[in-house]
């Protein structure tokens, strides 16, 4: 990616150190897709795991045709049903837990399973504008993006993932370039494929019977949720629940960031660069385990950091 | 000629304007039944006087016209799913029925309450004469549905359609009111017969008849018919008297009623009988819900084709309702065939209305026309509605919101002796002075 600082040369921070960067080249996927809304909303729908019970929900009883429509990944790296998928249906009302950190916060969500341990859904937002997705268990791929406002009624979304462990394959690549995940299908200018204009090549009749949506791929099943709130959400008309406190946490963090910036103070994650080296993901834990205890079971750090893995320090 | 403020006032239709808060008392077609044939089917985006709505058929057949977004987190329900009998957003699953009630509310604990208050706007929706109507304004003074003949007669009586229109709506139900135009707009020029003939079977350009007879000459010899008006308690008989070979008059009575209906002047006794209803999308374009009907007998088939294909107020429209003639192909206008054989050289009544309306501009510019004679019609119109809806700013319900059977009325033509006023002719060809024929359908007298 090319990046670009905008404001004044004095304050010029660090890159941010995310992990995607820190990997080899091989080992990263990047790509990018245009969205005709506002850029916080489409942000609020990824730290908003909740949806994953609906929106990207498959309906399909038949296995194949299960398998068909997760074949573009509906809810994880996994492309065939399993326990997990069975739990984030079974459960829509994961509790949610949002620890913050250096350089944003960690957004928790936790559901039942078959016994008393809790599946959790952990997402990661980076300060300004990066998040990452709550899936990945360990030896899956991470996923990340970054909405970048074009103006106040559309953005650009940069889409990533990585693996630490091992380069992609070519058949990896390949899927990803066809749409995949939070990697939209685009054309030659990134512009999705099914997008606005084409109501998202909507299926009515797999809507009835296969997918919650009749919409092909997460991406676009977001993108269409995204959007349809409008060119800019009227948030005056909103009412929030338990399962939006992801979403509120965010504005809290960024408005407070903003106002205090008013204030001449600066934005503290701007001096932290080293702490966007972390990882999210999902884990299965014992239900008396808080979120800084999953944290550490699953990634080593209460926060998901592993930039000591790339000589960022401890 | 209007002010420019009350030209804004006649023409502005969005929520809050004070003749849109007058045609929100009113029940307003939204949609034809067949744009939502499916149960569960499908939700239908529509605009109507500049509000955007979601249409959508529960499994039991009702009809839900509901705010488009969800009252969550703003998704819009266009995406969601129609099950169930309601209607559920594809973000959360939180779903409501065709009332606006939220009947699951699966993200908050069931013990929770908080689905008791979350509601969606949800406007009344009724289904009558093949349409689907919607009530935008107030509960406590909704309205009964206006008894239209066209929605007493038996179906296979009736036939509706709609048309798409790229202007504001006055202007283009001030042309359905002058029945002036008629000596100009529709004319047939042509003097060969055979040509006239084809002409007519097209686009029925005078009445119900299809070929050429004296009603037609009357109508392009006197070009400034004497206009009269009368006033009843759901709208104005607005006729139209013209001279004939004799010394009776040749009257062409159209009736508007209130907000926004119009019948056209043309029938005699056993031709069938036409309407239309203007409804605002936004302040530059509108929805035209043609409608004709037959109190005697059914529509044949042959009937029903001819109308498909455009014939009367009928437009010939694609699968969106668009007419194929229209503002982007210039009514597809032949210059040579207006040279010799029709006045306008565009094919059709509805289409030569559109051209003419549409090309008055997305809103008239009223402060700049000359009334004449034959325009009275059009004045009656405007004192009527902007002085409802003045009325109606001062806490007055506009009066024929409670007159729903006056609305069981026709109009059309009929020869007469010259001494006989608008109140005799009307008594004479419909046994009614205001045209009034609800006592056939048990509405009284």
């Amino acid at each position: 990616m090319i990046w670009v600082y905008m404001g004044p040369k004095e304050r010029m921070p660090e890159l941010p150190q995310l992990e995607i960067g820190l990997v080899p080249g091989a080992s990263r996927y990047v790509t990018k897709k245009w969205q005709d809304c506002n850029w916080v909303q489409s942000v609020e729908g990824a730290l908003d795991t909740a949806h994953f019970s609906f929106l990207h929900a498959v309906l399909a009883k038949d296995e194949a045709k299960a398998r068909a429509a997760l074949a573009k990944a509906a809810i994880a790296d996994q492309s065939k049903p399993d326990d997990r998928i069975r739990w984030i249906h079974n459960d829509p009302r994961p509790k949610f837990t949002i620890l913050g950190h250096d350089a944003g916060l960690l957004v928790g969500a936790a559901r039942k399973t078959d016994s008393a341990d809790l599946y959790w859904r952990i997402s990661q937002f980076l300060m300004p504008n990066h998040a990452y997705t709550p899936t990945a268990f360990p030896g899956e791929i991470y996923y990340g993006q970054c909405w970048v406002p074009v103006d106040d009624v559309t953005c650009w979304i940069y889409t990533y993932c990585w693996q630490p462990d091992r380069p992609f394959s070519n058949a990896e690549r390949a899927k990803f370039d066809g749409g995949f995940n939070v990697h939209a299908e685009v054309d030659a200018d990134y512009m999705p494929r099914r997008n606005l204009s084409n109501d998202y090549l909507i299926d009515r009749k797999v809507q009835k019977t296969d997918t919650f949506t009749g919409i092909e791929g997460v991406s676009e099943q977001d993108a269409a949720i995204q959007d349809s709130m409008g060119p800019m959400q009227d948030r005056t008309r909103e009412h929030l629940g338990p399962t939006d406190v992801g979403v509120v946490e965010f504005r809290k963090l960024l408005m407070g960031a903003a106002r205090a910036l008013g204030n001449g103070e600066e934005p503290k994650a701007a001096q932290t660069a080293n702490r966007y080296a972390v990882r999210a993901g999902g884990w299965v834990a014992a239900p008396d385990k808080d979120l800084d205890a999953v944290m550490t079971q699953r990634f080593g750090h209460r926060r998901g950091y592993v930039g000591e893995q790339y000589g960022l320090g401890d | 000629m209007l002010s420019q403020a009350d030209n804004e006032f006649l023409t502005r239709s969005g929520k809050g304007t004070p003749m849109g808060e007058l045609l929100r008392r009113f029940w307003m077609p939204a949609l034809l039944s067949e744009e939502l044939p499916e149960r569960d089917g499908p939700p239908k985006k529509i605009r109507i006087l500049g509000e955007d709505l979601l249409a959508f058929r529960a499994t039991d057949g009702r009809v839900g016209i509901v705010e488009p977004h969800c009252p969550h987190r703003g998704a819009g329900l266009y995406y969601g799913r129609n099950e169930e009998c309601g209607l559920r957003c594809a973000f959360h699953g939180w779903k409501f029925d065709v009332e606006g009630n939220c009947v699951d509310l699966p993200t908050s604990p069931p013990e929770s309450n908080y689905k008791a208050t979350i509601k969606l706007v949800a406007y009344p929706t009724r289904e009558w004469g093949d349409m689907i109507w919607v009530y935008m304004g107030p509960r406590p003074s909704m309205p009964e549905l206006p008894q239209l003949e066209m929605g007493l007669v038996p179906a296979a009586q009736r036939y509706v359609s709609k048309k798409w229109q790229d202007c504001n709506w006055v202007q283009s139900l001030e042309g359905g009111i002058d029945t002036a135009h008629f000596s100009f707009l529709h004319a047939v020029l042509t003097k060969d017969e055979k040509v006239a003939l084809a002409i007519y079977s097209r686009s029925a350009a005078l009445g119900d008849q299809s070929k050429p007879d004296h009603r037609v000459r009357w109508i392009r010899n006197d070009p400034r018919p004497k206009f009269s008006i009368l006033g009843h308690e759901a709208g104005l008989v607005i006729g139209g008297a013209r001279k004939t070979d004799t010394a009776d008059l040749y009257w062409r009575i159209a009736q508007f009623l209130m907000p926004n209906h119009a019948f056209a002047p043309a029938a005699m006794p056993g031709e069938v009988y036409y309407g239309q209803a203007w409804v605002p999308v936004s302040d530059t374009s509108c929805w035209i819900y043609t409608y004709s009907w037959r109190p005697d007998r059914a529509f044949t088939n042959s009937e029903r084709t001819q109308f498909d294909g455009g014939f009367g107020v009928h437009s010939c429209v694609d699968d969106e309702y668009v007419p194929l003639r229209n503002a982007g192909n210039d009514y597809l206008i032949d210059r040579a065939q207006q040279k010799s054989q029709s006045f306008t050289g565009i094919t059709g009544v509805s289409e030569q209305d559109s051209a003419i309306q549409d090309s008055q501009g997305p809103i008239q510019d009223r402060t700049r026309e000359h009334l004449g004679p034959t325009d009275i019609g059009i004045v009656e119109f405007r004192k009527l509605v902007m002085g409802a809806a003045r009325a109606l700013q001062k806490g007055e319900a506009p009066k024929a919101t409670g007159a729903a059977k006056k609305y069981a009325v026709r109009s059309g033509a009929w020869v007469a002796g010259p001494d006989k006023d608008i109140a005799e002719v009307m008594t004479e060809r419909f046994g009614h002075r205001h045209g009034y024929i609800g006592q056939e359908y048990g509405l009284g007298e």
